[in-house]
């Protein structure tokens, strides 16, 4: 009986895995990229380039501040998707687009969980305060700035989680968007080292991504060394926020009517 | 109110619905039959914009009715969250709808009660039996106070005696209404009791017979 049971089970979950070839190369892809990671880590950790960096000043600040921006952009750009799939298995989904605006009950959905990022995350500031001498000192009048691009930030990322729902809405599993955004944040964007320890043809990636700017502008505000022109050194991340909800907006919609007219959109 | 012409539907090539040429009007009351996988469930989940047509056209007329004003309501009763109770379920579809549209919560009340539900309206979704499941889900399709009722296979899982209550209740409801306007799909109108309809009969995606009876 256990041999007919697991050649069945085995059989249905081989099908299953070879209908979704796109994850599969994903997954053995992001072995590379965490390997990557790491080795980049241990390059930060035995080199002697960083005097004056916060990684070398204040290392536990720096990887909880890169952990804490992982956590962000893994919470946010999955809320919409899972969301969505949940909602597809439990056959409520026609019920969410039968509704007056489909996209603001998305956008609405990612306020509990972003909650309850804020208040994980302030659990693990303070528990790092009290108990394990972490040393932040924030920089409160700049206060206003910051949020500012902190609330570009959470933009950015949730176009991006539109995008990436939009991806689950056509073609249901083996979110790449998700993947790749991860492991650009983690590998690219100064998270868990500098990204002075990677090689030099990567910089100008590093640079493109967003989430290096905010990382930088976030361990500035907590170490209290804003620099003067940090608005316009970093005007474009401003803008980069709404342009990427409106993107996400534009695709979702696109992707739910292409889903409507195959057919598709209702089933997991 | 509504008017398809030449309205097809293609899911990955395969045809679905073709050609459907039909002009709704206000108050219309049709029954949709044909045997499964005639395109029923199809035609009326592209009323309510839950699927866009391939070629042809739909119109509705946005002045008499509008998307939000459409009810659906499914055979497939257990569309609901199943950790929440019946009631919180119903409050949060209630929550979503506008208030300018939905009904008002007395005579939301007033329904639970008609349809038997008051006991189980505190018990969590997956506890309910199909039957309640499904009373659940037609009150979840009245609660937006609906101009346009479609109606798909809905009493599929109810025992006789909740079929005759719910069918009397509903059939008040329609007549009730003298605006609303209902696509019903069945298999069986002999076990309507209604006097003035129209029949859209279906097969393979096609409309085999538009008559009035």
């Amino acid at each position: 009986m256990l041999t007919l049971y697991l050649k069945a089970i085995y059989k249905k979950d081989l099908i299953l895995f070879k209908k979704y070839k796109l994850q599969m190369i994903i997954t053995y892809l992001s072995i590379f990229i965490y390997i990557f990671a790491l080795f980049n880590f241990s390059k930060a950790v035995g080199s002697e380039d960083n005097s004056g960096n916060l990684f070398n000043s204040n290392p536990f600040l720096f990887l909880l501040t890169g952990y804490m921006i992982i956590d962000l952009t893994i919470t946010i750009l999955n809320i919409i998707s899972s969301q969505i799939s949940f909602l597809q298995t439990a056959s409520i989904f026609e019920e969410i687009v039968s509704i007056d605006n489909p996209f603001f009950y998305m956008i609405c959905s990612c306020a509990f969980p972003a909650t309850l990022w804020f208040l994980r995350n302030a659990f693990y500031v303070l528990v790092s305060i009290y108990f394990f001498e972490l040393d932040i000192n924030p920089s409160f009048s700049n206060l206003l700035i910051f949020l500012c691009f902190f609330v570009s930030f959470v933009l950015f990322l949730l176009g991006l989680a539109l995008i990436a729902a939009s991806f689950t809405i056509l073609f249901k599993r083996g979110n790449p968007i998700i993947i790749i955004t991860v492991a650009l944040t983690t590998i690219f964007s100064g998270a868990l080292y500098p990204v002075n320890v990677l090689p030099d043809y990567f910089l100008l990636l590093s640079d493109l991504i967003p989430t290096t700017h905010f990382l930088e502008i976030f361990r500035q505000f907590l170490t209290n060394n804003f620099i003067d022109d940090i608005l316009i050194k970093n005007i474009i991340l401003l803008i980069i926020g709404p342009f990427s909800l409106l993107s996400g907006y534009l695709i979702f919609y696109k992707s739910l009517n292409v889903s409507k007219q195959n057919g598709t959109t209702y089933t997991y | 109110m509504i008017t398809l012409e030449d309205a097809t539907i293609l899911f990955k090539k395969k045809r679905v619905l073709s050609n459907l040429n039909i002009k709704i009007d206000k108050g219309d009351f049709f029954f949709v039959t044909g045997h499964n996988g005639s395109g029923k469930t199809t035609f009326l989940m592209l009323l309510k914009g839950l699927y866009l047509l391939s070629s042809g056209y739909l119109k509705i007329d946005k002045s008499i009715i509008n998307n939000e004003e459409i009810s659906l309501i499914t055979k497939n009763p257990k569309s609901f969250f199943s950790r929440l109770t019946a009631k919180e379920n119903i409050n949060f579809f209630y929550d979503l709808i506008s208030p300018k549209l939905r009904l008002k919560k007395s005579e939301v009340q007033h329904l639970i009660e008609v349809f038997g539900l008051d006991e189980v309206m505190d018990q969590e979704f997956m506890t309910l039996s199909s039957g309640q499941s499904q009373k659940l889900s037609i009150l979840r399709g009245l609660l937006r106070n609906p101009r346009l009722l479609l109606l798909d296979e809905i009493f599929s899982s109810l025992d006789k005696s909740s079929k005759n209550d719910l069918g009397l209740f509903l059939f008040d409801y329609i007549h009730s209404k003298p605006d609303i306007t209902v696509l019903w799909t069945t298999h069986n109108i002999d076990e309507f009791p209604v006097k003035k309809y129209k029949v859209l009969d279906f097969t393979n995606g096609f409309i085999k017979e538009d008559k009035n009876c």
